[in-house]
C-alpha cells in the first residue's frame, strides 16, 4: 500500500507537461504573439550589448516546480548573423543552437539550429538568463560552433540529471558547459575537459531523496543517474555556468530578462 | 527488480570523474592567436562563420583604433523568422 500511494505521488506531482525540458516541441504556454514578442525583446537586448553569441536559458515549468537552485530547464546559444527578411532582403537576428532530446527515443539527443520564436514557445514563466560571454570568448566560442568541434562535443547519451564531470550522458546545458570549456582551454577533448571541470566547475547541487533516486527513471526515462555518485546530483545550470564563466572572467555580464507586457 | 535496484546502486557507487588525469590549468581567454587558427578549420554552419567574421572585424577594430569610443549596439530585424531551420549537418 505504501508502495502504491508513493508512486500515486510521484505521478501526480510529475503532471506537468512530459515535454517540457530539453525538447523541440513547443509548449505554447503564451500566445505566439506574447512569444515572438519576447523573443524579439530577447533579441533587442542581446543585440544592445554588441553580442554576436549568448547563452539564453528559459524555463518549460513553472518555478515552483523546479528545485532549489534551478531557475530554467533549457539553454542554447544565440548567434548573431543575418537573416532573411519577408520581402527577400537581408536583415541581421539571432539563430538557436540547440541540443534537444529525441521523440521516440528521449534518452538520445540531437543538435538542431532554429529560432528564437521556437525558443520562447517553450517558456512558460516569460522570463530567460543570459549570459554573455567576454569579447575573446565570444570569438572562440563561435570558432567552436563552426567546426568539427561543435560535434565532437556532443555526447547522445541524454540525461535530464547529467554529471558535468563525467563523459557518460550530457544535456542540453552540459552541452553548453562542454562548448564554453573547449573554448576556455582550446581543446575538443571531451574526457580532457571533464577532468578540468571535475577541478574548477563546482556545478548545482540538488537533494534527491532516496526514493526519488530510486524511483524517478521508472516514471521518466530521461532521469539516468549511473554518473551520479551518493550525495547531492550534481548539474550544470543557469547559475552555476554563470558563477563558473564570471569567476573566470570568460563572461562580461549575466543577468535575466522578464517579458515587458508592453513590448 | 531487486536485481535491477542492486545494479543501479552499484553503477552509482563507482561513478565519478573521467580518470585520474590531472587537469590543465585554470581556464583563460587569453590566448587568440590559438584560437584564429581555428577559425580555418570552420567549414561549415553559414550562420555562425557569418557571426564569427563579424566578431572579429569588430575585435580586429578595435584593436587597430584602441582609443576609438566601444562599438554601438547591432542591428536586429524587425522580422520574425518563423521557418523551418535547414538541418546545419544533414550528414549527421
Amino acid at each position: 500500500m505504501r508502495y502504491l500511494i508513493a508512486c500515486c505521488l510521484f505521478i501526480v506531482s510529475a503532471a506537468t507537461p512530459a515535454w517540457a525540458d530539453s525538447d523541440a516541441r513547443p509548449i505554447d504556454h503564451f500566445t505566439l504573439r506574447e512569444a515572438a514578442d519576447f523573443s524579439k525583446q530577447v533579441e533587442r537586448e542581446l543585440a544592445q550589448r554588441g553580442a554576436y553569441i549568448a547563452l539564453v536559458f528559459r524555463s518549460g515549468r513553472p518555478r515552483d516546480a523546479l528545485p532549489d537552485g534551478v531557475r530554467y530547464t533549457h539553454g542554447a546559444f544565440w548567434v548573431y548573423g543575418p537573416v532573411t527578411e519577408a520581402d527577400g532582403s537581408q536583415g541581421h537576428g539571432y539563430a538557436v543552437y540547440n541540443l534537444y532530446h529525441g521523440q521516440d527515443d528521449p534518452t538520445t539527443s540531437y543538435l538542431a539550429q532554429d529560432w528564437p520564436l521556437d525558443f520562447m514557445r517553450g517558456d512558460v514563466v516569460g522570463e530567460v538568463g543570459v549570459i554573455i560571454p567576454s569579447e575573446e570568448m565570444q570569438i572562440r566560442l563561435l570558432d567552436v560552433i563552426a567546426s568539427d568541434q561543435y560535434d565532437a562535443l556532443h555526447q547522445p547519451e541524454y540525461s535530464l540529471l547529467s554529471n558535468p564531470a563525467d563523459l557518460r550522458f550530457q544535456n542540453c546545458t552540459e552541452f553548453l558547459l562542454d562548448v564554453v570549456a573547449a573554448g576556455a582551454w582550446l581543446t575538443d577533448d571531451r574526457a580532457r575537459i571533464k577532468i578540468n571541470l571535475d577541478a574548477y566547475f563546482p556545478p548545482t547541487r540538488v537533494e534527491l531523496g532516496w526514493w526519488e533516486r530510486l524511483t524517478a527513471g521508472w516514471f521518466d526515462p530521461r532521469i539516468r543517474l549511473d554518473d551520479q555518485g551518493n550525495g547531492p546530483v550534481n548539474i550544470a545550470s543557469f547559475s552555476s555556468i554563470s558563477d563558473f564563466m564570471l569567476t573566470f572572467d570568460l563572461a562580461d555580464e549575466s543577468f535575466e530578462i522578464q517579458a515587458d507586457p508592453s513590448d | 527488480m531487486r536485481i535491477l535496484l542492486i545494479s543501479t546502486f552499484t553503477l552509482a557507487l563507482y561513478g565519478g570523474a573521467a580518470d585520474g588525469q590531472q587537469p590543465a590549468p585554470q581556464p583563460a581567454a587569453e590566448r587568440s592567436e590559438q584560437s584564429q587558427s581555428r577559425t580555418e578549420t570552420g567549414q561549415r554552419r553559414g550562420h555562425a562563420r557569418a557571426a564569427q567574421q563579424m566578431a572579429r572585424a569588430r575585435h580586429n577594430s578595435a584593436q587597430s583604433d584602441e582609443g576609438a569610443p566601444a562599438p554601438a549596439g547591432l542591428p536586429v530585424s524587425e522580422t520574425i523568422v518563423n521557418q523551418t531551420a535547414p538541418d546545419p549537418d544533414p550528414d549527421r
